[in-house]
């Protein structure tokens, strides 16, 4: 017996004996623009609303200051293992970061990346009024260096952010990479008497190096 | 015996009047369900642009994909091939778990991981790679206490809504077998540490699927733990289970989607993260699996379609929002409805695709308040569809009928003629009126008249009589047109 065509001509047979109804009318698609109008306005929304979501975006005005951010975070909180994609900007910023601490690549094997305090990797885009990045793995191999450590920290450029989840879904065209995940703020849950709790399984902190353009070398 | 799986008891009274007895589970319900109220109208209210648009545009979107739902299957399939994703069908659980088990199998599977799926508590997965041998975890924090628990969910979002903080740190240490802190972020760290390991020596992961998309081929599913991104990138093989109802026809319309579906579910703006699949890895260099398959399960499903009624039903995105607004879920909780998907939906979504032989009760699990319309992001009229169910089960003659809902039928038709009887006539309506004022007089005073009127009995076991007071409407209305002239 072949289920897709018994499934399919089941399907066609139910919709065929309804005469009764007149047919809906598919909406046409419409990109939905930001209220928000202007570089300046974009970021600051971003900003805000990854604030809103437990997560924390450090502007800074180019890769000296990206460095800096991130050493101290590195320092503040003992890391000594940092994880990082092979994201131009992430691996530039990382390797001024001269505290001894050991760097892991994505070629190594997972449980080293699994070993690690943080994980660095740079995202495609930033959508404002979610505060949300838009991760795509493929372009710089980050899937678990973004995914298995505690503390995710996402380095990239300011042109990178744009307005609203309908223009970033646009961009991506007609050739979506194989995985995209999109995320806004670190890890949560509240299975446990609606208490909210970060990092139940993703990173539990999650900071954002926002690098105004003409800083970024990307 | 094609879908019943989708229930798991049929005694929906007595499974009532446990639930209602239940201290723990009325104390976390009500707790919940003012804070995920309390919280979705927040969201809401944050929309710029109009809440009721975005409904109807999400509304319009998905009548329209199930008017077209097997051009769009096939639409989905093609791209979805070409995306190196292997499609399956299934028309049943039996079949759906065969084909699941041997994807398994094949890829020499010790350890499954999986992340919150209804669809797979509804083919009833787990028991059956239990079954072979496999190790199957749940890895949804609230999945993982009832799994542990040995219950099944009893909300779509928020399995484990029934129980208390001190009943999960009482299972924990029982299950554990050592003290561990009492404190909800103390708990779910240790979660966390247990889980980790399991995602690290899984086989093969599985989830559920939230949006099939029919132009692009690719699939999204939401979170808010990471675990379904775990279970998607550590395992080398990657198995989504999917109602055939969950095809959008575009990329596009994620938008209106992902922007209530959070909003409605949870509260939240967004799900923390929406993951987004268009195939396995296409360089033995990438992370993530090397192989995805998505599965296509009818169950029932296709017969719905048949009526713009009932076809309404399938619309549903599954965010839970009527059955955090429901005045019956909040007394009985999910496990009374003994339906795999329990409140409002399921009262309207199981005895359509279970047979409403199996179900004959859920139609009546409701006050038809219409909360669940009203909050519905997708306009589903569950009123108006469960009004018809009910309607076909009092027509459906008493060997579709059990003896319940048989003994209150025989009931109701002499009762209602009674009323006619009286309503009719304005002597008839004063002395019945007057009688009804003594009896409600006698009864808030005294239960001595309970003996004789067993529904009455029934009635005040869980309320009290108020006293009428100061006469009848009319004999008031007298005494006003007296004074006012």
């Amino acid at each position: 017996m072949n289920h897709r065509e018994q499934i399919l001509g089941s399907i066609r047979d139910a919709l065929g004996r309804d005469s009764g109804s007149d047919p809906t009318e598919l909406p046409p698609p419409a990109v939905r623009s930001s209220d928000a109008s202007g570089r300046e306005a974009l970021v600051d929304r971003f900003i805000e609303e990854v604030e809103a979501v437990s997560g924390k975006v450090h502007r800074v005005a180019g890769v000296d200051a990206a460095a800096a951010v991130l050493e101290g975070l590195v320092r503040s909180e003992g890391i000594d293992r940092l994880a990082v994609s092979r994201d131009p900007l992430a691996r530039e910023i990382s390797a001024r970061v001269l505290t001894g601490h050991e760097v892991i690549d994505p070629e190594d094997a997972r449980d080293r990346i699994e070993r690690a305090g943080m994980g660095l990797t740079g995202g495609r885009l930033a959508i404002a009024e979610h505060g949300t990045v838009m991760l795509a793995p493929e372009d710089d191999h980050g899937r678990l260096t973004a995914l298995l450590p505690p503390h995710h920290v996402i380095v990239l450029g300011t042109d990178r952010v744009v307005g609203t989840l309908a223009e970033a879904i646009d961009a991506l065209g007609d050739e979506p990479p194989a995985t995209l995940t999109f995320v806004s703020g670190p890890s949560r849950t509240a299975d446990i008497e609606q208490t909210l709790v970060l990092g139940i399984h993703g990173p539990a902190r999650l900071d954002v190096l926002l690098i105004d353009s003409e800083g970024a070398s990307s | 015996m094609t879908a019943i799986h989708n229930l798991r008891s049929r005694h929906f009274r007595s499974d009532t009047d446990r639930a209602l007895a239940d201290v723990e589970l009325r104390g976390a319900l009500a707790r919940a369900q003012e804070m995920s109220n309390g919280k979705r109208n927040r969201a809401i209210g944050q929309v710029t642009d109009d809440w009721e648009a975005m409904r109807e545009r999400a509304r319009a979107v998905k009548a329209w994909t199930l008017e077209n739902l097997a051009d769009q299957l096939e639409l989905f399939e093609r791209n979805a091939k070409a995306n190196g994703i292997v499609v399956h069908w299934a028309s049943d659980p039996g079949h759906a778990c065969r084909l699941i088990r041997s994807i398994c199998e094949e890829a020499g599977a010790r350890t499954v991981v999986k992340s919150k799926s209804m669809v797979t508590e509804e083919i009833g997965l787990n028991q059956i790679l239990e079954s072979a041998d496999m190790e199957v975890i749940e890895s949804d924090l609230g999945e993982w206490i009832v799994q542990i628990a040995g219950e099944a969910p009893s909300h779509i979002v928020a399995p484990a809504i029934h129980r208390s903080r001190e009943s999960i740190h009482a299972l924990f240490q029982e299950t554990l077998g050592r003290e561990i802190p009492e404190d909800a972020e103390s708990m779910t760290m240790i979660a966390r540490e247990i889980l980790r390991q399991g995602f690290l020596r899984a086989d093969v992961g599985i989830t559920g699927v939230n949006y099939l998309v029919a132009e692009t081929g690719s699939f999204l599913i939401l979170e808010n733990e990471g675990n379904q991104r775990l279970t998607t990138s550590l395992p080398d093989v990657h198995i989504a289970v999917s109602g055939i109802e969950k095809v959008i026809p575009r990329l596009s319309d994620l938008d209106v989607f992902l922007r209530m579906i959070g909003r409605s579910g949870t509260g939240q703006t967004v799900t923390t993260y929406q993951n987004l699949f268009h195939g396995p890895k296409r360089s033995p260099s990438q992370e993530g699996p090397g192989s995805m398959h998505v599965v296509l399960v009818d169950n029932g499903r296709s017969e719905l379609l048949a009526s713009e009624r009932s076809r309404q039903t399938l619309q549903c995105i599954r965010c839970g929002a009527c059955l955090n607004i429901c005045p019956v879920y909040r007394q009985i909780g999910g496990h009374a409805y003994g339906s795999v998907y329990p409140g409002p939906i399921g009262s309207i979504f199981t005895p359509q695709v279970a047979g409403l032989h199996q179900a004959s009760q859920l139609p009546y699990a409701s006050s038809l308040c219409g909360a669940c319309k009203d909050v519905c992001p997708v306009k589903i009229d569950i009123p108006e569809v469960l009004l018809d169910l009910r309607e076909r089960v009092v027509a459906g003659g008493s060997t579709q009928r059990d003896e319940d809902t048989d003994h209150k039928v025989r009931r109701e038709s002499p009762a209602f003629r009674r009323w006619s009887a009286v309503m009719n006539s304005p002597a008839r309506y004063r002395l019945a009126g007057h009688l009804l004022r003594t009896l409600a007089t006698v009864t808030s005073r005294t239960t001595v008249l309970d003996r004789f009127i067993p529904p009455l009995a029934a009635w005040r076991s869980t309320r009290s009589v108020p006293r009428p007071e100061g006469g009848s409407f009319r004999a008031r209305w007298r005494r006003r047109g007296d004074r006012v002239r």
